[in-house]
């Protein structure tokens, strides 16, 4: 027999039960698209952290904040002076209105060393910041995020280097001239930098803020695996109302509600495939019983045993790979809609050649697992019986 | 020349303890060509002696060879189901055509165990159908059909692979004498033609004035072997 006798058999055999056979290829259709959103996830996750996450959010640092009253000069001594503290930098911030064409609109002023400005950013150097002008604000002239440069629906620029830019804060007008034009970026843990503005500390608390005070202060240590210490020591020194975090803390906790979620639509996937098999063992077995004479007129007519087996393998092969190309065209339609948003990057399942393939893979093993003991069951009918089957 | 030798062939059953015998020790050849009868009331062993050299069953003693082929000898599933597709066709009773295929799906089934080309068996399929003169009903299935029409569609299955013996178990037992007689008419034909060996199972003894020759089984015994001329002999018993 041909191999596309037996696919072509099968499909007769199924269309004659298309209730039950749709039902099956629903159910795989389920298993494969949960499976390929849990392995995409998962797979999205592992691949972000290590190409991007990992990079952008040091392993070895330490983020302090405190809004009211803030971090001082001597906070920034005391915290830089403990063990495993390589760096220690602080970050002021204030948010300001500037006027845009269709009005006001929010932002924030941040004032950091231009020389810490990599290791706020995560970036191999400063000048990977900027799209045009200097990446390093001095003075009065300051380098200013994406989203306030460009409309963010058209991507239409807004403005330019060497424009003026009026900033209200507080009540008070501040002059500021445009120096340089951030790259887009995305959230980076506690702020927006593409909502921010880029200033110079020292003109920051000379034009903008009064109070010399750090919002934030950052530590980094020379070795990754004291964090967790050096936070607990960090905590006990800080002053009252301080925030300590670390983002490797905060990577690791989005992780596992990324793989928690993962696992979830894992063992969705799981119960679709485990139904969906009890589903195809049911439907052959019925349709060995509904067909035991013509199973006795196949072996009649020449048909091996063999040749029997295959046909109802066939036809569960048939479901899965039915059920297993719906599913595919569901994860694809799905994939574009579900996004976790995960600091600078937003997590899409990953559809990799080997995710797909075990999706498709996993239901049909199984479904031929299922259907392989009726299929045998009739593989074995004794012709003469079958045809005396009523 | 013989180109069925039955020798000293057995069938022995065991239901629960007990042992039950469908034939025992029958010997019987059947030349190329010839159109034999298998008569004799119901569990005589008409139908067990037709699986038996048909493949379809195994005895449990004796020999049986068909052509060149020791049929007792063939002992895996893909030897026997090799040699009913290549040497015999089969027609039963009960038409045993599947359902939901058209007649000439149904025709085209041995070819398709065979594994011959779709195109090549569909012309096969329908020159067969052609045969049996029902080439016009080639894409109706079983259901739209009549009994007479259906047995011969199964007839036409039964010939598509051209076999050398065709085994006809009880072929006009469900049809009426019109469709009967045209059945029989067929295989008169279809020997003619070519060249078929048929070897009928039947209760109908009206039917052997087409055969050329009957066996009649008792008791899973051969009772006696009637040539033409001496079939009357049969109707007194």
């Amino acid at each position: 027999m041909r191999i596309s006798d037996y696919l072509l058999y099968a499909f007769r055999g199924l269309s004659e039960r298309k209730g039950r056979s749709a039902g099956a290829a629903v159910g795989v259709a389920i298993a494969v698209t949960a499976l390929i959103l849990a392995l995409g996830l998962g797979e999205s996750f592992q691949r972000a952290f290590s190409e991007t996450l990992g990079r952008t959010l040091a392993a070895n640092s330490i983020i302090v904040t405190n809004t009211a009253p803030g971090l001082t000069d001597a906070d920034l001594l005391l915290l830089g002076s403990l063990p495993r503290v390589e760096n220690v930098f602080g970050v002021a911030t204030v948010q300001a209105l500037v006027t845009t064409a269709s009005g006001y609109r929010s932002i924030t002023i941040l004032a950091v060393d231009p020389a810490h400005l990599p290791d706020l950013l995560g970036l191999g150097n400063v000048g990977e910041f900027v799209e045009e002008g200097t990446s390093e604000p001095k003075g009065l002239g300051v380098v200013i995020g994406a989203n306030i440069w460009m409309d963010q629906s058209t991507g239409s620029r807004l403005h330019d280097v060497g424009e003026a830019l009026t900033a209200r804060v507080g009540g008070k007008d501040v002059k500021l001239v445009i120096s340089g034009l951030a790259k887009p970026y995305g959230f980076r843990t506690w702020i927006s930098i593409d909502d921010s503005v880029f200033m110079d500390p020292e003109a920051f608390f000379t034009y903008v803020s009064g109070r010399r005070v750090y919002q934030a202060v950052i530590l980094t240590l020379d070795d990754p695996s004291m964090v967790q210490t050096v936070v607990d020591e960090v905590r006990a020194l800080a002053p009252p109302r301080s925030n300590v975090f670390s983002p490797v803390a905060m990577v690791a906790q989005l992780g596992m509600f990324v793989n928690s979620l993962g696992a979830f639509l894992a063992f969705i996937s799981v119960l679709s495939v485990g139904i969906t098999a009890l589903w195809i063992f049911d439907s052959t077995a019925i349709s060995v019983v509904q067909r035991v004479k013509e199973i006795g007129i196949l072996k009649a007519v020449g048909f091996s045993s063999t040749d029997v087996l295959l046909i109802f393998l066939s036809e569960a092969a048939l479901v899965s790979l039915i059920g297993g190309t719906a599913g595919l065209l569901l994860s694809v339609t799905a994939s574009r809609f579900i996004t976790i948003p995960l600091f600078v990057i937003r997590l899409t399942p990953s559809l990799s050649p080997q995710i797909l393939t075990v999706a498709i893979a996993a239901p049909l093993v199984a479904n031929l697992a299922a259907a392989a003991v009726p299929a045998r069951a009739a593989a074995r009918l004794d012709p003469v019986k079958a045809l005396r089957y009523e | 020349m013989s180109i069925v030798e039955v020798r000293d062939l057995w069938r022995e059953y065991t239901i629960g303890r007990e042992k039950v015998y469908a034939l025992r020790g029958v010997t019987v050849e059947i030349e190329k060509g010839e159109f034999l009868a298998v008569v004799g009331p119901s569990g005589s062993g008409k139908s067990t002696l037709l699986h038996l050299i048909g493949g379809l069953d195994r005895p449990t003693q004796g020999v049986i060879k068909v052509g060149n082929v020791e049929v007792n000898s063939l002992k895996s599933d893909r030897e026997l189901s090799k040699f009913r597709n290549e040497y015999v066709g089969f027609v039963f009773q009960m038409f045993h055509l599947v359902p939901r295929l058209t007649a000439v799906e149904n025709v085209e089934l041995p070819l398709i165990a065979r594994g011959v080309e779709a195109g090549e068996r569909r012309r096969a399929a329908l020159e067969a159908l052609k045969l049996v003169g029902l080439q016009h009903r080639a894409s109706h299935k079983p259901t739209e059909m009549s009994g007479g029409e259906q047995q011969r569609v199964a007839i036409a299955r039964a010939i598509v692979t051209q076999p050398k013996l065709l085994l006809a178990d009880e072929p006009t037992g469900n049809l009426d004498s019109a469709n009967s007689k045209l059945v029989m008419e067929l295989f008169k034909k279809l020997i003619d033609d070519m060249g078929v060996t048929i070897v009928m199972a039947t209760h109908n003894l009206e039917l052997l004035e087409y055969c050329d020759r009957a066996v009649r089984l008792v008791d899973g015994r051969v009772a006696g072997v009637y040539q033409k001329g001496e079939y009357g002999k049969l109707f007194s018993k």
